[in-house]
């Protein structure tokens, strides 16, 4: 039976965690390691009492660094066959997970992403369209893979992705990063349809024009320094 | 040489420098070679403001008319190499408080409800 884990990386989303784990279970999805990244609020507990369980940075460093967190925790101590990473914000939805895995399954890719793009049961506002479709043009030019969605969450990892790719960025540039390492390292990568939810918490936790403009001048510096 | 007013103030500012460094050596927080660069810096500047002909013959080699144009220059240069070694510097040390926050949360057991109850 494959070992399939949920990754959350969560921040101060005590009110949205429960839901979101409890339609995890309830879709026999059980594996789930929260990353409660430095919350000022009660995340963690919540996230236990629902039946997660719970790693605990002691201040917030972002997303990022969650990710990584949670992913060289599961690769030391379960060795998953897959780990998906999930949004805690109830954005992303448990009837994509099988879609997202198959890819991996059925040894077509090492990693697959999640794209909004690829059918229209997602509602994307037109700004927040806009900015993801400048996010996709500029993943073109500094990696070099043409997507449809470049900064969606929803990813599933198999065994060689996640032992693999190494993020350092613990912002939200790690997504342009993760993508960075699909190139670098030669993994198998895919696309399929998800489906994202907008809520208002999620708009305004979401990137606004300048956010997203001082994240990819960010992930340029450091890759011309670094 | 030309000696003014510009000159004594310049003179006592870099005493002032000189010796914070030398203080600063002396309490183990600057090392050798910073203190020997700063003092060698300083130093350059005073004997500069002495020899203000002298910038502008060099100015000329340069391409440059004027002798302070050369030196706003050559600073402007130095401080943003300086600016660069110190973004490195921070991009490092952050990177390595990630790293050891993420190494201290992998320290601590992760449960959940079902397992605490056992």
């Amino acid at each position: 039976m494959l070992n399939v884990w949920i990754l959350i990386p969560a921040y101060n989303e005590e009110k949205r965690i429960g839901n979101v784990i409890d339609d995890l279970i309830s879709n026999k999805w059980n594996n789930i390691l929260v990353v409660n990244d430095g919350s000022k609020d009660n995340t963690a507990k919540v996230a236990q009492e629902k039946g997660a369980y719970t790693l605990s940075l002691l201040i917030n460093r972002g997303q990022g660094a969650a990710l990584r967190a949670g992913m060289e925790y599961l690769a030391k101590y379960e060795l998953p066959d897959i780990i998906i990473t999930y949004d805690a914000d109830g954005q992303h939805h448990t009837e994509d997970l099988p879609t997202l895995i198959k890819p991996i399954q059925e040894d077509e890719a090492d990693i697959v992403l999640g794209s909004r793009f690829l059918d229209k049961r997602s509602n994307v506002p037109a700004i927040r369209k806009i900015i993801l479709k400048c996010g996709i043009i500029y993943t073109m030019l500094v990696s070099g893979i043409k997507l449809t969605d470049a900064h969606n969450g929803l990813r599933a990892l198999s065994g060689k992705a996640y032992s693999t790719i190494k993020i350092s960025h613990r912002g939200m540039e790690h997504a342009s990063e993760i993508i960075d390492e699909i190139k670098d390292k030669n993994l198998r990568y895919k696309e399929v349809p998800v489906k994202i939810t907008y809520s208002k918490h999620s708009l305004r936790k979401g990137q606004s024009t300048s956010n997203f403009m001082k994240l990819g001048i960010k992930f340029m510096i450091k890759k011309i320094v670094t | 040489m030309i000696f003014t007013a510009l000159n004594i103030i310049i003179i006592i500012f870099a005493f002032f420098a000189i010796s914070r460094a030398l203080l600063r050596y002396r309490d183990k927080k600057l090392s050798l070679s910073a203190t020997i660069f700063w003092i060698l810096t300083w130093s350059a500047i005073v004997v500069l403001s002495f020899f203000r002909e002298r910038s502008d013959y060099l100015a000329n080699i340069a391409g440059i008319s004027r002798g302070p144009d050369l030196i706003f220059l050559l600073a402007t240069i130095a401080l943003l190499y300086l600016v660069f070694r110190l973004y490195v510097k921070i991009e490092s040390i952050d990177h390595n408080m990630t790293t050891i926050i993420i190494e201290l949360s992998k320290q601590k057991r992760v449960y959940r409800k079902q397992d605490k109850k056992n």
